[in-house]
C-alpha cells in the first residue's frame, strides 16, 4: 500500500487515487483530420517506462487530476504537481 | 513412546492440570503448555501422516516452522484446520486430531503407500495429470494427499479488528537483538513498536537463559519493556508481523485470548528487523521418522514446559548452539551422546559422550527412532536431536525487496545491506551468539556507547552440513510436501534447474511451512547437482504471508452487509412498510416487488398495472450531477454525444456519455436549469464515473473557474409517477397545476407544501411521467401525500422488475446490460451527431475508425417468439448453413400488455434482418424469433401525454 | 449479529440511523446528530464564504469545527458549507463561485469517549492531525468529512452509505 500525495490534500493512502493517463499525451484534433493510426496511438499506446515514469493521477477523494512522477520499480514518489494553472 | 515430563521446573502452572483429546485418546497436560508440549510430555510420537507417502510424522520444530505436527483443532465447538501443534495453547477440553490420516495418525490405512514411494516420484502430480485418464485417478488422489478437513458448519466469529497505526521505529522479534535496539532507540526518545510473535518477549532467551549487564536476562528485557512504554512506545506479544509492503507499511496479526484478534495496518517510518534464525535439519537416511527433532526445540520444551524429548538422546550437530541442549539434558537425567562432525570442537558438556568428527548416516525403526548409524557404529537411543545449521530468518527483508549474499563462514544467507528499507540484526543477519545479537541490536536501534554485554561471549562457530549424495537411504528435504535429496536431483536431471522450477515440479517449499526448514538444504542439494554455487542458483520469490493467517483477521468486519454493501434509500422502512422485497440493483438496494408471492407473477401484475393507471417508484437512486458556471454549457457539449447547449433553460434532453474509444459509458436526460446551471443524470451505477469523466474535461481542457461540478445525488429523494393516471394522481397529492401541466421533457424548479420542488416530465416507460424530487428529509412527506391519492387512480407501487418490463416494451436500454464494451451510439440507431456534429466531443474521432463504420457490427433490436419468454444470453443464429453467433438476447420478458414474449437483443447487421427469423440457441436447443425494431409497444408515442 | 452475517442482501434490514439514535459501548458513545443546513459551494471560496457565511473558516481533515457557519473543504475550490438551520440560498451561479443545496446530502455521525479516537482509527489510515487541507477521506473505503467538534469526532457520510458506516461503527465499538 503506497502513499501518494495530492498536490492539495498531502498525503493520502493508495485506494484514494485512480491512474489516469501517461503525462504528455495530447488529444489529437479536430477529429476529421485526424488519422486512424494517430488515433490508436493516442487511445492504446503507452510507454510504460520501466522505472520513472510521469503520470496523471486523479485522488478521487477530491477529485483532482495531477501530474506525479514516480519509480515503477522502486515505487518512489519523486514529485506532485498541480495541472497547469491549478496551483492557486 | 519417548517424550517426558520432568517432576519440576518450566513456566507451566503444576497446580492447574487440563484434560484434552488427540484423535481420540484422553490426555492431560498443564496450564501454560502448548499442544505440542503437552503431546510431547504424553510421549505420544506420531502426530500425523505426510502429505504423500503417509509416512508416519512426529515433532519437529517448536514454533511457525514446524513442518509435521499440523492439526485440526476443536476449541469450544470452533474447528479450525491446519493448525500447528507449536503455536496453540493448550486449553481444558481441547479437541486435537491429526491431518492427512485415516482413522488416526497412530493406525492409518494408507501408509501402504510408502511401500510404493519409487512409483511417487519428484512432479508425480505433473506427470499422472499429464496422461490421458487423468480424470479416473483424481478424486482417489484427492483424498489420499491432503491436509486438515474444513467443517463446513463453521462460521468463524467477524470479531477481528482492524487497526491503523504508525510507528516512529518499528523493532520486528523481541529477542536480544530486538531488545538491545528497542531500548537504544526509547532511551534516545523514540516512540518504539517492539513485536513479537511468542507470547513473551526474551526469543532463544527464553528457554537459553543468560545473564545480561551482570543481571539475569529477565532484568534486561522488563527494563527494556519499561523503557519502551516510557518513551511513548508499544511492546506487543503474541503478534505476528505478516507481511512487508510498499511504503513502508507492515501488516501484523496479534493474538488476543477471549478478545477478538486484531489486524494491524502499521505505517513505519524506520524498521529493523531481529526475527532470529531458525535451526536446520541434517540429512541422513529416514531423518524424518518421529523422535528426530530440531536440538534447540529440546531445550525448548526442557526449559519451557519440564518436558524431556528422550531418555537415551543423540544430539547430532556441526556447529555449536547443541552443546548447552547436550550438557541440559544430561543433567534432567537423559543420558546423551553428542555426534558432531567436526574434528575441532568444544569440550563436552557435563555428562555427555562426546564422539568427535562423527556424523549420523541413518535413523533406524519402521514407526519411531529406535536406533541410530553415526560412523558406521550402531548406537541405541529413542531420540535425535539435530542441528544442521541455522537460516536466517529474513522474509520480511526479501519481502520488501531485499537481496541477499552467502555468508560461508557462517553458511547462510543473510541480507545484503542497503537494499530493503530495514536495518537487520542479529542472527536474522547471520549474527549467531548472543554477544553479537546484542552488539548489532544495540547499533541498529541507534545506541551510542558500549551495547549490553553478556556473559558467555562467544559467538557459535560453524560448520556447513549438505545432504550426502552418496547415501543409500531417502533422505527428507521437505518433511511437510514429502520432497527428499532423490526428487530434487531428479527435478535437476530433468532439467528443472532453476529453484523456482524445482520448487513447482517438486513442490517442495510450498506447503504451509513455506519450506522454513528445508528451503536452504534444498537449495544447496540443486546447487550440489547442478555444479553451481548457492548464490548463482538463487532463492525462490519471498512473498506475504510470512506465516499463515487466518482469513476472518484478514477479512475483519467485511462480512455480510459490510461486506462491499449496496447503498441505501432514505425512504427504506417506507417501502419495506409497504410489502417492498430487495435487491440490488447498480449498487443500490431497491425494492424488487411488493407484497407475498411469486416475484415473476408480482413484477406482471405491477407492470400490468402501470400501464393500465398508475405505477409509483423510488428513482432516487438516479445519479444527479450539476454542472454550474458560465462554461457549464461547453462541459456538457464535450461529455455528451448529443448537444445539449442547444436546450432552453427548462427543457430536458436524453443522451450518452461516450469513452474515447466511442463504446457508450452510460445514458441518461440533461436538464438545463439556468442558462449556466445543468442537471445530468447517470445511471445508478455510473454516477461516480460520470462524475469523474465531468471532472477530468473540466481540469484538463476548460478553465475550471468557470464551471464546477457537483454530485448532490443524495441530497435529493426522487418518486416517479407513471402511466395514463399519473396527472390524476399528482393533483390528488396536491401538486401544482403548473407542474401537472408541464409538456413532455420539460423541468420546473418549484415548491410544494413550502419546501423545495423539482418536477421533470421526463419518461423511462414511454407512458405519461414525472418525476418529483424533494430534500431527502422530505422524501417520506411526497411518499405520504402520493401514497394517499394512489386508490383514487388505481395506481399500485412498482419495484424495479416490472421496471424492466416496462422500458423494455419501449426499447430503451441499459446501458451494460443492452449493451457491451465495443457498442457505440450508431448501434443503438442514434446516428445523428455522428454525422451531424462538427464540434469535438468525448469519443467522436473513435466513431469513424474502420472498425466503427463496418457494416456487420451488432445493433439493437427487438425480438419477438412464441411462447416463454427467450433466455437472457442465449445467441442468435442463422437458420440456415453453417452455425455461427450472430449476436445475443440482453434483455428478455414476459409482456403483460402485449401478452406475449418480447427481447432485445445485439444482433449483427440487425438493422437489415428486421423482418428476418433467426435461431436462438440455448443449451442445445434452437427457437425461433423474428427480428422487429427494439420498441415493440406504443411505437408512435401516443401514450408519452397520458 | 445473525443478520449482520447473512449474505443475501435481501435480508438486511440494518437502517439508516435517524438523529439520536445511539451506540453505547464501552469507552465510547455513537451518536446521530441532526444536521442543520448545507450547500456545496465551488469556485472563489473566500468570496463565496463573506456573502454566504461571514466569518465563517473553512476548515481541513480533523479540524475543530466552531458554532456553525463553517465551511468543511473538500477540494482545492470546493468546500461543504454547513449552517444551524437550511440555508436560503440561490442555487446556481454567483459570479466566481457555484451553490448547490445539499442540506440532506450527509448523515452526521458523532464519536465521543476514550475509545473515539481508536475506533475511528480502525477504519481511517490517514491521521486526522496530520494537517491536510481537505476535510474529506476515505473510512473502510468510502468517503467520509473528519472533523473534531467538542471533544468528539465527526463524521459526515453520504446518506445512501450511513447505515453501512452505523453498522460498521456498531460492530468496531464492541
Amino acid at each position: 500500500m503506497q502513499i501518494f500525495t495530492c498536490p492539495f490534500c498531502g498525503p493520502r493512502e493508495e485506494t484514494e487515487f485512480h491512474f489516469g493517463a501517461e503525462a504528455g499525451k495530447a488529444r489529437p484534433e479536430p477529429a476529421p483530420e485526424i488519422s486512424d493510426a494517430a488515433w490508436a496511438d493516442y487511445l492504446y499506446m503507452n510507454e510504460a517506462p520501466r522505472g520513472r515514469a510521469r503520470e496523471i493521477w486523479v485522488h478521487l477523494t477530491c477529485g483532482e487530476f495531477f501530474v506525479m512522477e514516480r519509480d515503477t520499480v522502486t515505487r518512489e514518489v519523486l514529485t506532485v504537481a498541480a495541472l497547469p494553472g491549478r496551483e492557486a | 513412546m519417548s517424550g517426558w515430563r520432568l517432576p519440576s521446573g518450566g513456566a507451566i502452572d503444576r497446580a492447574r492440570p487440563l484434560g484434552f483429546t488427540f484423535d481420540g485418546r484422553q490426555f492431560e497436560g498443564f496450564a501454560g503448555d502448548t499442544l505440542a508440549s503437552a503431546l510431547l510430555a504424553s510421549g505420544t510420537r506420531i502426530l500425523g501422516r505426510s502429505f504423500k507417502y503417509h509416512r508416519p510424522r512426529g515433532l519437529w520444530g517448536m514454533g511457525g516452522e514446524e513442518p509435521n505436527a499440523i492439526i485440526d483443532v476443536t476449541d469450544a465447538g470452533v474447528t479450525t484446520p491446519n493448525l500447528r501443534a507449536t503455536l496453540v495453547p493448550l486449553r481444558a477440553g481441547l479437541e486435537a486430531r491429526s491431518v492427512n490420516a485415516s482413522p488416526t495418525a497412530e493406525r492409518d490405512c494408507w501408509a501402504v503407500l510408502d511401500l510404493l514411494h519409487r512409483f511417487l516420484p519428484a512432479g508425480f502430480y505433473y506427470k499422472t495429470f499429464m496422461a490421458p485418464d487423468w480424470m479416473r485417478w483424481e478424486p482417489s488422489i484427492r483424498r489420499m494427499a491432503g491436509l486438515g478437513r474444513l467443517d463446513p458448519g463453521n462460521r468463524p466469529p467477524a470479531d477481528a479488528v482492524p487497526m491503523n497505526a504508525r510507528a516512529d521505529l518499528l523493532v520486528i522479534g523481541a529477542g536480544p537483538a530486538g531488545l538491545a535496539a528497542a531500548r537504544a532507540a526509547a532511551r534516545n526518545g523514540r516512540a518504539v513498536w517492539l513485536v513479537e510473535e511468542a507470547p513473551a518477549i526474551g526469543g532463544a532467551l527464553r528457554w537459553r537463559g543468560g545473564a545480561i549487564e551482570g543481571a539475569d536476562w529477565e532484568a534486561f528485557a522488563a527494563d527494556t519493556a519499561q523503557t519502551v512504554e516510557a518513551a511513548g512506545g508499544r511492546v506487543m506479544t503474541d503478534t505476528t508481523l505478516w507481511g512487508a509492503f510498499d511504503h513502508g507499511l507492515y501488516a501484523a496479526w496479534e493474538r488476543r485470548a477471549g478478545r477478538g484478534d486484531r489486524h494491524w495496518r502499521i505505517r513505519a517510518g524506520e524498521v529493523v528487523l531481529a526475527a532470529g534464525a531458525l535451526e536446520r535439519p541434517l540429512w541422513f537416511a529416514n531423518n524424518d521418522l518421529p523422535g528426530v527433532m530440531s536440538a534447540e526445540a529440546g531445550l525448548h520444551y526442557l526449559s519451557l514446559y519440564g518436558v524431556a524429548a528422550g531418555r537415551r538422546v543423540l544430539v547430532a550437530c556441526a556447529n555449536d548452539a547443541p552443546y548447552a541442549v547436550a550438557g541440559a539434558l544430561a543433567e534432567a537425567g537423559a543420558q546423551v551422546t553428542l555426534a558432531d562432525a567436526r574434528a575441532d570442537t568444544p569440550e563436552a558438556p557435563e555428562g555427555v559422550r562426546l564422539l568427535r568428527g562423527a556424523r549420523i548416516s541413518r535413523a533406524r525403526g519402521t514407526r519411531e527412532v529406535g536406533a541410530a548409524d553415526v560412523d558406521g557404529a550402531h548406537l541405541d537411543v529413542d531420540t535425535i536431536l539435530c542441528s544442521g545449521g541455522w537460516t536466517p530468518t529474513v522474509h520480511l527483508f526479501c519481502q520488501a525487496g531485499g537481496k541477499l549474499d552467502l555468508d560461508a563462514r557462517r553458511d547462510a544467507l543473510v541480507p545484503r545491506p542497503g537494499t530493503a528499507p530495514m536495518q537487520v540484526a542479529g542472527a536474522a543477519n547471520g549474527a549467531f551468539g548472543l554477544q553479537a545479537a546484542l552488539d548489532e541490536g544495540h547499533r541498529a536501534g541507534g545506541g551510542t556507547g558500549p551495547a549490553p554485554r553478556a556473559a558467555a561471549a562467544a559467538d557459535w562457530a560453524v560448520m556447513p552440513m549438505r545432504p550426502d549424495p552418496a547415501s543409500g537411504g531417502r533422505q527428507w528435504i521437505d518433511l511437510q510436501n514429502d520432497v527428499t535429496f532423490k526428487d530434487v536431483k531428479l527435478a535437476a536431471q530433468e532439467g528443472f534447474r532453476s529453484v523456482e522450477h524445482l520448487k513447482r515440479y517438486t513442490t517442495l517449499g510450498m506447503a504451509t511451512d513455506q519450506g522454513r526448514t528445508a528451503n536452504f538444504a534444498g537449495l544447496a542439494a540443486l546447487a550440489a547437482v547442478t555444479g553451481r554455487s548457492v548464490e548463482e542458483t538463487g532463492t525462490t520469490t519471498y512473498r506475504p504471508p510470512f506465516a499463515p493467517v487466518p482469513f476472518p483477521v484478514i477479512a475483519g468486519p467485511r462480512r455480510g452487509e459490510l461486506f462491499n454493501p449496496p447503498r441505501r434509500l432514505p425512504l427504506e422502512p417506507a417501502h419495506r412498510d409497504l410489502g417492498a422485497r430487495w435487491r440490488d440493483y447498480g449498487g443500490w438496494l431497491r425494492p424488487a416487488t411488493y407484497g407475498e408471492g411469486d416475484e415473476a407473477a408480482l413484477a406482471q401484475a405491477e407492470a400490468l398495472e402501470a400501464r393500465q393507471a398508475a405505477g409509483l417508484y423510488d428513482a432516487s437512486s438516479l445519479g444527479k450531477i450539476e454542472v454550474i458556471g458560465p462554461g457549464a454549457a461547453a462541459l456538457v457539449d464535450f461529455c455528451n454525444y448529443v448537444r445539449m447547449s442547444t436546450l432552453e433553460p427548462g427543457r430536458a434532453r436524453y443522451g450518452f456519455m461516450l469513452s474515447e474509444s466511442g463504446v457508450v459509458h452510460d445514458d441518461g436526460v440533461v436538464l438545463r436549469l439556468a442558462e449556466d446551471r445543468f442537471l445530468v443524470s447517470a445511471s445508478s451505477s455510473h454516477t461516480a464515473s460520470v462524475r469523474l469523466m465531468l471532472e477530468e474535461a473540466r481540469q484538463d481542457r476548460f478553465d475550471p473557474r468557470q464551471v464546477f461540478v457537483h454530485d448532490v445525488t443524495a441530497h435529493w429523494t426522487t418518486l416517479t409517477v407513471t402511466g395514463p393516471g399519473a396527472r390524476e394522481l399528482i393533483l390528488g397529492a396536491g401538486i401544482a397545476e403548473e407542474v401537472a401541466a408541464l409538456r413532455f421533457m420539460r423541468v420546473a424548479e418549484t415548491a410544494w407544501r413550502g419546501v423545495p420542488l423539482r418536477a421533470a416530465r421526463v419518461s423511462f416507460t414511454g407512458d405519461l411521467s414525472y418525476e418529483l424530487s424533494v430534500p431527502a428529509r422530505h422524501g417520506g412527506m411526497l411518499m405520504q401525500a402520493l401514497d394517499g391519492a394512489r386508490a383514487a387512480v388505481g395506481a399500485c407501487w412498482i419495484g424495479l422488475e416490472a421496471l424492466m418490463i416496462l422500458r423494455a416494451e419501449k426499447g430503451f436500454v441499459l446501458v451494460g446490460k443492452d449493451t457491451d464494451g465495443v457498442t457505440m451510439p450508431q448501434d443503438l440507431g442514434w446516428t445523428g451527431p455522428r454525422e451531424k456534429r462538427t464540434d469535438e466531443y468525448l469519443g467522436r474521432r473513435a466513431l469513424f475508425t474502420p472498425e466503427a463504420r463496418r457494416a456487420d457490427r451488432r445493433q439493437l433490436v427487438g425480438l419477438e417468439a412464441e411462447g416463454e419468454a427467450l433466455p437472457v444470453g442465449a445467441h442468435a443464429v442463422p437458420l440456415e448453413g453453417q452455425r455461427r453467433s450472430l449476436g445475443f438476447v440482453t434483455s428478455s420478458h414476459m409482456s403483460p400488455v402485449l401478452g406475449r414474449p418480447i427481447a432485445l437483443a445485439l444482433v449483427e447487421a440487425g438493422n437489415d434482418r428486421l423482418g428476418q427469423e433467426v435461431g436462438i440457441f440455448h443449451l442445445g436447443e434452437t427457437r425461433r424469433a423474428r427480428i422487429v425494431p427494439a420498441c415493440s409497444y406504443d411505437p408512435e408515442g401516443t401514450r408519452r401525454d397520458g | 449479529m445473525a443478520e449482520r452475517d447473512a449474505m443475501d442482501e435481501r435480508e438486511w434490514t440494518n437502517p439508516t440511523p435517524e438523529p439520536g439514535d445511539r451506540i453505547e459501548a464501552d469507552g465510547v458513545t455513537v451518536t446521530c446528530e441532526a444536521s442543520g443546513g448545507a450547500a456545496l459551494v465551488s469556485g472563489d471560496l473566500q468570496a463565496a464564504l463573506a456573502e454566504l457565511a461571514p466569518g465563517a473558516p473553512l476548515l481541513g481533515l480533523g479540524a475543530e469545527e466552531p458554532d456553525p457557519p463553517a465551511a468543511l473543504r473538500l477540494a482545492r475550490d470546493r468546500a461543504l458549507v454547513i449552517s444551524g438551520a437550511p440555508l436560503e440560498l440561490r442555487a446556481g451561479w454567483h459570479a466566481g463561485y457555484a451553490v448547490s443545496p445539499a442540506d440532506d446530502l450527509h448523515v452526521i455521525v458523532r464519536l465521543e469517549g476514550p475509545r473515539a479516537e481508536e475506533v475511528c482509527r480502525s477504519g481511517i489510515a490517514t491521521p486526522l492531525d496530520g494537517g491536510s487541507p481537505c476535510a474529506a477521506v476515505l473510512l473502510a473505503g468510502r468517503p467520509v468529512i473528519a472533523t473534531r467538534h467538542a471533544g468528539a469526532i465527526r463524521l459526515r457520510i453520504e446518506r445512501p452509505d450511513a447505515a453501512w458506516l452505523w453498522s460498521l461503527l456498531g460492530q468496531l465499538t464492541r
